[in-house]
């Protein structure tokens, strides 16, 4: 029994791991599947979080030698900046009341605030078929499914992706320009809404579908998160129109997005903290 | 019976790390640059199918796969089931082909990653739509696979070398002009 055992062994190996590969495959997304995925994670995240402190530290050292170069000069700019920012600071606070006192006239509801979890980004997929993105923050700092993430890019602030998998100490995030990606956006002038989509692989900009064909867009214009679809609050950017293609046929415009943060240099990111209202989120993917 | 577990602790570890290379952030550049990024997994695997046979290739490739889909974002499984079947096509190769290093680290690659191309594609068909799997493949095996074989060469030198002092007894190797081991 053992010589035949012996002699068919990568026979019987093969077929044994490829009906349990299929097997999880079939099961994906159980809690089988999910405890295997935990189990091997517990082995690979502390090393994958060792090699990026390394890898930010060899970062940090060559950034330091470069900014001493450009510190001088930054320096004595920046306090000629500062006395203009002295001088400009009294008209904006005089705006501020202003724009408080017209909000307040017009019974405007304020949008509300959200607080805000920083986390770091630890890993990106190892694959090329996937775009997802590892934080190190989890169940264990309030994080939940579905929470908006943003990060900030040459200080403009804008949509990252949403969490699609929490564990305790890191989370999963699946960026905007994923296929997978579904967000509901508005143009900022016309205020017309519709649903932008990833398309990774083929390129990082999105797809931005539902504009009507009547409604005049112009290359660069900001889009913003319209609040409807219940992940993301209203108001935060996505991104600018890169091309309309006005087509003959069709009722829509084809709309390319550049999504406002760059994916590729990505290191920080802010999840907020708003519950999904999972009601809404239901009614719309049954209306998909 | 004594049973060596330096090798299998130390390919789970080579593989951990070359997963943690991978995955970084920075690895990553290379997607935005050059649309798709090497697979060095993927050239780990021919390297230990084709060393020590298939049956190796095959346990490897499996385990390895399935700690690629516990980090990555798609479905447990995916990736066991193709690295399985590259583990077990490079070890086919084993003692076959007599030649030089370098030639068999790109071919053997080639192979590998044609078929790594062609096995996501049928899944991809199978489980989501063809348009997704033309996407998947191009990228595949336009992008990913040249810059893989690129990556073959220098990496099957650098696993040749180690191997002997890392998986096996520490047997040293003495090579002729034609890459073919004399203690063979």
């Amino acid at each position: 029994m053992l010589a035949i055992i012996k002699k068919f062994r990568t026979l019987i190996a093969y077929c044994f791991l490829t009906l349990f590969s299929l097997t999880c495959i079939i099961l994906s997304g159980t809690n089988f599947t999910m405890s295997l995925k935990n189990i091997y994670m517990v082995g690979i995240f502390p090393i994958q979080k060792a090699a990026l402190s390394l890898s930010r530290a060899i970062g940090r050292i060559y950034n330091n030698i470069n900014d001493m170069n450009n510190l001088v000069d930054e320096l004595s700019a920046s306090r000629k900046r500062l006395a203009e920012v002295e001088g400009a600071m009294t008209s904006i606070e005089d705006l501020k009341r202003d724009n408080e006192r017209l909000r307040k006239l017009l019974n405007e509801r304020l949008e509300m605030e959200y607080s805000v979890e920083y986390a770091r980004v630890v890993s990106k997929d190892p694959q090329n078929y996937y775009t997802t993105i590892v934080i190190d923050k989890g169940t264990a700092n309030g994080i939940e499914i579905g929470m908006p993430v943003i990060g900030y890019n040459k200080g403009t602030k804008g949509i990252v992706g949403k969490i699609i998998e929490v564990k305790r100490n890191y989370s999963k995030v699946l960026p905007l320009i994923d296929r997978n990606s579904q967000i509901g956006v508005m143009l900022d002038v016309s205020r017309n809404v519709g649903i932008l989509q990833g398309q990774s692989l083929q390129t990082v900009l999105c797809y931005l579908q539902f504009i009507d064909k009547s409604v005049e867009v112009e290359e660069g214009e900001l889009v913003i998160t319209s609040g409807m679809g219940g992940v993301f609050p209203k108001g935060y950017t996505i991104g600018t129109v890169f091309k309309v293609e006005k087509k003959n046929y069709g009722l829509f415009h084809d709309i390319y997005v550049k999504p406002a943060i760059d994916l590729a240099s990505l290191e920080d990111v802010y999840v907020i903290k708003k519950i999904n209202d999972n009601d809404l989120t239901d009614l719309i993917e049954e209306g998909l | 019976m004594k049973i060596n577990f330096k090798r299998p602790v130390f390919v789970i570890l080579t593989a951990i790390i070359l997963i943690a290379i991978q995955a970084s952030p920075a690895y990553d550049l290379i997607r935005f640059i050059a649309v798709a990024k090497p697979d060095m997994l993927l050239v780990f695997i021919a390297f230990i199918g084709f060393r020590y046979g298939m049956f190796e290739g095959v346990i490897y490739g499996f385990v390895i796969g399935l700690a690629q889909d516990s980090v990555s974002g798609g479905t447990l499984g995916f990736n066991a089931i193709i690295f399985l079947n590259l583990g077990l096509v490079a070890g086919f190769f084993s003692n076959k082909i007599y030649s030089k290093r370098l030639t068999v680290g790109i071919i053997l690659t080639m192979i590998a990653a044609c078929l790594k191309s062609l096995s996501i594609f049928l899944i991809t068909v199978i489980y989501l739509d063809l348009e997704s799997a033309i996407i998947v493949f191009k990228s595949e095996f336009l992008a990913s696979l040249p810059l893989t074989v690129l990556f073959a060469s220098p990496l099957f030198i650098i696993l040749d070398k180690l191997a002997p002092l890392i998986y096996e007894n520490g047997k040293a190797e003495v090579n002729d002009m034609l890459g073919k081991d004399v203690n063979e």
